[in-house]
């Protein structure tokens, strides 16, 4: 499970956000969020999936179905969104982790190095990134990592859960934090060239207490902390629907978050944001930053690594232990993010794990070559605001609805005890009930008016070329909930004429 | 770095290192539940 939340989130979008909003502002709406949100609704997806599993489903909409006792026909079709988002999301998170496992091989061979400026960085990156943009990288070099990826990733699936998935986190996830540990330890005794590691700490733990007034940082905070633990996506609860009536889910949700959250807080903002404000200073570092998690955890480390004390090589070592850190943190999350469509095609539509996984996989080529071909039009980024950002908040508010007020509060903390190892202090049974649906109500309302219309209405697109590939992108995503509302209503009538 | 960001920074790193810690050690010491072929 920590497989699952730890992530690129961690490494890459934490300290962006962090940096994006006042550094040590943050940090605060951060901890609000992991108690009124983040943890309450980590406790919920694990009991949904639990209580799913045990009643033969292994993915949200059979869930959502089974929380309002089979009774409104409707809550399936809501659940679609937790079968189609992690689907989307699993096909483009797939090349971009299959850009870490390309920057492991460059750190390796020191084909960046040389480029010690961050223009040059970041043209490098956007001539790999672009594959018609082949001043630093021939067009197949992107093509052939995302196909290495996503046979890998086939590979592991079809394997199942315990030789597969279970296996890649068991060797993945020590290496992970070996690499980070080792990291830390090397950013944290960098000699000053801009500035000390210590400033570059102060930047992200000391607030500008004027800033917290300021709605957008409170929304960041509350945006990073979804997507951070993999809530509001449907992995979670697909991953817990393989527990038993009598496993704990209460002990297990919270070591979910807490593991996450180490490794968020205490290496993700120690790695990235000090290294950058050690070669860049606070302003140049927020700069980068402001320009997004790739321009932080490609081009700057790119260029800080190029600058560390010592022979070449050392920096080449410590590139590739960042880069294929961010590579298992990106491929453990992808298994999980495309566990909630195997299941919803094994269990809803009748195939064999194996087929079932090959399917996920056929379509996440496929549609992951458009955005191979089209990354540059914008469609990446497309695709993580509608499934990865906004619609995180738009499941968890119908989650939590349909869990506190259909299913109800009452029997909803009854199931969360159900073998529990440990008691939820009960301030959460009217946190989850009242505090947590107001926080993500408000969330959804704010952001709908302030971002989802604008974004929806194509306002902040600076190249209108792009125009008809973003609408292309948005296509896309509405045939695959289109097609999976197809496939539940044929599969609950074939269910309803069996018995 | 400022006090008070040193405060904060140790203050929010135990408690994240303690709470994975706690949970860590709970999961450690507690007996696995018997399989009863449900």
């Amino acid at each position: 499970m920590a497989g699952n939340a730890v992530g690129l989130g961690n490494f890459l979008r934490f300290p962006v956000q962090a940096a994006q909003n006042g550094g040590g502002t943050f940090m605060i709406p951060y901890f609000i969020s992991f108690l009124l949100l983040g943890i309450p609704m980590m406790w919920i997806e694990w009991g949904i999936g639990r209580y799913g599993g045990t009643h033969g489903h292994g993915s949200v909409p059979g869930m959502f179905d089974l929380l309002t006792d089979r009774k409104k026909p409707w809550a399936k079709y809501l659940g679609i969104l937790g079968v189609v988002m992690p689907l989307v999301v699993f096909i483009y998170y797939t090349y971009v982790v299959s850009w870490m496992m390309g920057f492991s091989f460059f750190s390796l061979t020191g084909d960046f190095f040389g480029l010690d400026n961050v223009d040059d960085m970041r043209n490098y990156l956007y001539s790999y990134q672009n594959i018609f943009e082949t001043s630093s990288h021939g067009g197949w070099v992107a093509l052939l990592f995302f196909l290495i990826t996503i046979s890998f990733l086939g590979w592991v699936l079809a394997r199942g859960i315990s030789a597969g998935i279970e296996k890649l986190a068991l060797i993945g996830m020590p290496i992970l934090f070996l690499f980070a540990f080792l990291l830390l330890a090397r950013v944290l005794t960098l000699p000053p060239v801009e500035a000390s590691p210590a400033e570059g700490l102060n930047f992200i733990w000391n607030p500008d207490w004027k800033s917290l007034g300021n709605a957008k940082v409170w929304l960041a905070a509350a945006g990073q902390m979804f997507f951070t633990l993999s809530v509001g996506m449907g992995s979670i609860q697909t991953y817990a629907s393989y527990l038993r009536k009598k496993d704990d889910v209460a002990l297990t949700g919270l070591s979910t978050a807490s593991t996450n959250e180490f490794a968020e807080v205490v290496l993700g903002g120690t790695i990235a944001i000090p290294a950058a404000v050690v070669f860049f200073g606070v302003a140049g570092a927020t700069a980068i930053a402001n320009r997004g998690s790739y321009d932080l955890g490609i081009v700057a480390m790119g260029v800080v690594f190029q600058g560390l004390p010592g022979p070449q090589i050392m920096g080449q070592l410590a590139a590739f232990l960042w880069f294929f850190l961010l590579f298992i943190a990106g491929v453990t999350s992808c298994v999980a993010l495309a566990s909630p469509t195997i299941a919803f095609l094994q269990e809803e539509i009748g195939l064999t794990r194996r087929n079932a996984a090959r399917s996920v996989a056929a379509l996440g080529l496929v549609l992951g070559l458009f955005h191979v071909v089209f990354y540059q039009k914008g469609v990446l980024d497309e695709w993580d605001y509608w499934a990865g950002t906004f619609g995180l908040v738009l499941f968890a508010t119908i989650e939590i609805i349909l869990f506190s007020f259909v299913f109800g509060i009452d029997r909803g903390w009854d199931e969360l005890h159900e073998g529990a190892d440990i008691k939820i202090p009960r301030i959460y049974k009217p946190i989850m009930k009242w505090v947590t649906p107001l926080f993500l109500i408000t969330l959804l309302t704010w952001w709908t008016v302030t971002e989802a219309i604008p974004n929806v209405l194509m306002k902040g697109v600076t190249e209108a070329g792009n125009i008809p590939y973003l609408w292309l992108a948005r296509i896309l995503m509405i045939a695959l909930v289109v097609v999976g509302a197809i496939l539940i209503r044929r599969s609950w009538v074939h269910k309803t004429m069996d018995s | 770095m400022t006090p008070f960001a040193l405060f904060f920074m140790f203050t929010s790193m135990a408690c994240v290192t303690l709470l994975a810690g706690w949970c860590l050690y709970r999961i450690l010491t507690t007996p696995a539940k018997p399989d009863d072929g449900d």
